[in-house]
């Protein structure tokens, strides 16, 4: 070779990487194909809510009898999708470990873009798993309003406030989207998810039952509104956020998402 | 500094590092590295493991950060300017590793051209003909050398002007390898392409080199064209007498021996020839052993000041040859080796 005679062919002003929007479109089409199964599940979940739902219009007449079965369901789904929103993330970084996004990181797109493009796609999944519950629910309720009880799902005969009115599905989404973001935040930062945060709540318990067992009124309360039970608790935001649509949870849903955002945004740009 | 004499005064460097530092919790990777690399050349960047190599391409695409130093590609720092240094470099990492592995191999060269808007399909396509590619086989499947095929494959086919290549023949065939090469030429020569090629195996790659970096320890041990390599490196086989003279520049021992007493003591003994160091005196980089009464030795300056140095000193000069880059990097990596050639 002969250094001196050559120049680079093209200067690199004349390159670029894809437009953020680009970025999540790839990502959407390797995740169908990463988890084909993800899919048919939610599929899968379309079409229970559809039987659902036809069993409870076709049982109007007989409503006390199918509210208990439309309550359990409803139930039953809003802990999934929850629970789906904060373990995903899991499946959606494990090809993609802390120190293992070289290859990723090298191609033309700046590594906060991609980290957060990849992550927003990733929650196209949970959101429409929501939009999915979101939709049944809110037909049902315009469809049977007797099927509504102000006790909400877990107690009385009905779906409660769940998905009603606009504060019933912002507070639904705001929890479901922090639930989400702190999912993401523990795959981007610890590369998984369940354990560190069963290792927070086993901890956060058994200080609870510590402060019980010594008759600590004061750290008893402190866990009890800090972390499990209060309008801005984790707890409450992060796990029972569906119902609790008093309005006192909306705020404190969204603070957190916006909250976790935040801390996301941050993680995203951290070389390792 | 000095400019790198071959690259004409206007030219920036394609790559420039400065006194570059990397320290991770435990050791320093790379301490105060400094060299260029002139636009259209191929260097070879040698050095034995842990050497730094890898990290010195980590940092020149902002995948590791740096404590100090100044790192341009295309005269624009990498951290600020992630996206167009990126674009413009093909990277060939050491690892075998990709993220989606359910894909398939046209899949994964579809995703790296949705990334890359230089992507030349019909380039890709030659290239993936050319090294034989499975293309409907899935990345799970692939053997070493296939998913090292696909990467070189995907480093190539979107013309960049910088190539950062790490161990680029690693887990491939002797007939692999060969392939590889004579391909890499080729790029090379049809894209004036430059490029970085870290390499254990000097040997298979010298015949593309330009320059030569040799990194030790996280230094710089030299960076020199091969050309000026050729004119001023050169083994030395000798009789001398019962006391061979100390060249200047210390005494370096022979590879395996460990450091002598006058590596500490440069000052010769009486019964030994002794010089008085000008630019013209040769150095000595490595002493090779000794065989039959004559010595072997690895000096450093130009051919016609060995021959005068060693009629002045009185040794019986058996031969003079000179050094191919792989023996190069061998005399600059053995034990109190100096650091020679102006690294930029």
């Amino acid at each position: 070779m002969n250094g001196s005679a050559r120049t680079p062919a093209i200067h690199t002003s004349e390159r670029g990487g894809p437009s953020f929007p680009e970025v999540v479109r790839i990502h959407l089409r390797i995740l169908v194909r990463e988890f084909p199964v993800a899919w048919i599940a939610l599929a899968g979940l379309g079409l229970i809510l559809l039987i659902l739902s036809l069993r409870v219009w076709l049982g109007a007449d007989a409503l006390g009898e199918v509210m208990l079965e439309t309550q359990i369901t409803f139930t039953a789904l809003a802990s999934i999708v929850f629970l789906f929103a904060l373990l995903w993330p899991d499946a959606v970084w494990r090809n993609l470990p802390p120190g293992g996004r070289e290859a990723l990181d090298v191609l033309p797109v700046a590594r906060r873009t991609h980290r957060l493009g990849r992550l927003l796609a990733g929650a196209v999944l949970p959101l429409l798993t929501y939009l999915a519950v979101a939709l049944v629910a809110a037909t049902l309720h315009l469809t049977l309003p007797a099927l509504q009880d102000a006790s909400g799902p877990w107690g009385g005969g009905g779906t409660g406030p769940l998905f009603t009115g606009l504060s019933g599905w912002l507070t639904v989404l705001g929890g479901l989207a922090a639930t989400y973001l702190i999912g993401s935040f523990l795959a981007l930062r610890l590369g998984r998810v369940l354990l560190p945060f069963l290792l927070f709540w086993g901890i956060a318990t058994a200080l609870h039952f510590l402060f019980m067992s010594l008759g600590s009124v004061v750290g008893t309360e402190i866990i009890r509104i800090g972390l499990f039970e209060g309008a801005w608790s984790p707890g409450r935001v992060l796990v029972t956020a569906m119902v609790f649509d008093d309005g006192a949870t909306l705020l404190p849903s969204w603070a957190w998402a916006v909250g976790l955002l935040g801390l996301v945004w941050w993680e995203a740009d951290r070389r390792e | 500094m000095l400019p790198d004499p071959t690259r004409p005064p206007d030219t920036p460097p394609a790559l420039h590092l400065e006194d570059v530092v990397k320290r991770y919790p435990s050791v320093v990777a790379l301490s105060g590295v400094s060299f260029e690399v002139p636009p259209g050349s191929v260097t070879l960047l040698a050095g034995p493991n842990g050497a730094g190599k890898t990290t010195l391409l980590r940092i020149l695409l902002d995948l590791a950060s740096r404590q100090s130093g100044r790192v341009q590609v295309f005269d624009l720092d990498p951290v600020d300017a992630q996206v167009p240094v990126r674009a413009a470099t093909g990277f060939l990492p050491e690892e075998l590793d990709f993220p989606f592995p359910m894909l398939r191999v046209r899949e994964v060269l579809d995703f790296q051209s949705r990334f890359r808007p230089t992507w030349d399909p019909e380039y890709a396509e030659t290239l993936a003909t050319e090294l034989e590619l499975p293309r409907n086989q899935r990345w799970r499947e692939l053997s070493k050398g296939q998913r090292r095929r696909v990467q070189i494959t995907a480093a190539l086919a979107h013309r960049p002007p910088l190539l950062l290549l790490d161990e680029p023949t690693d887990g491939l065939d002797p007939v692999g390898r060969e392939r590889v090469l004579s391909l890499l030429a080729t790029h090379l020569a049809e894209t004036g392409a430059t490029a970085l090629y870290c390499t254990h195996v000097v040997a298979e790659a010298q015949g593309l080199a330009d320059r030569l970096v040799v990194l030790k320890r996280g230094q710089v041990r030299v960076a020199e064209s091969v050309d000026t390599l050729r004119r001023t490196l050169f083994r030395i086989e000798f009789r001398g007498g019962e006391a061979p003279p100390t060249p200047p520049g210390g005494d370096p021992t022979p590879a395996g021996t460990g450091p002598s007493p006058a590596a500490t003591d440069p000052t010769p003994s009486a019964a030994e020839p002794t010089l008085q160091r000008t630019d013209r005196t040769p150095s000595l980089i490595r002493r090779e052993g000794s065989q039959m009464g004559s010595e072997r030795w690895v000096l450093r300056g130009s051919e016609e000041a060995i021959r005068g140095w060693a009629t002045d000193t009185g040794l019986d000069l058996l031969s003079l040859d000179t050094l191919t880059p792989a023996e190069a990097v061998l005399a600059y990596l053995s034990p109190n080796a100096p650091a020679t050639g102006d690294p930029r």
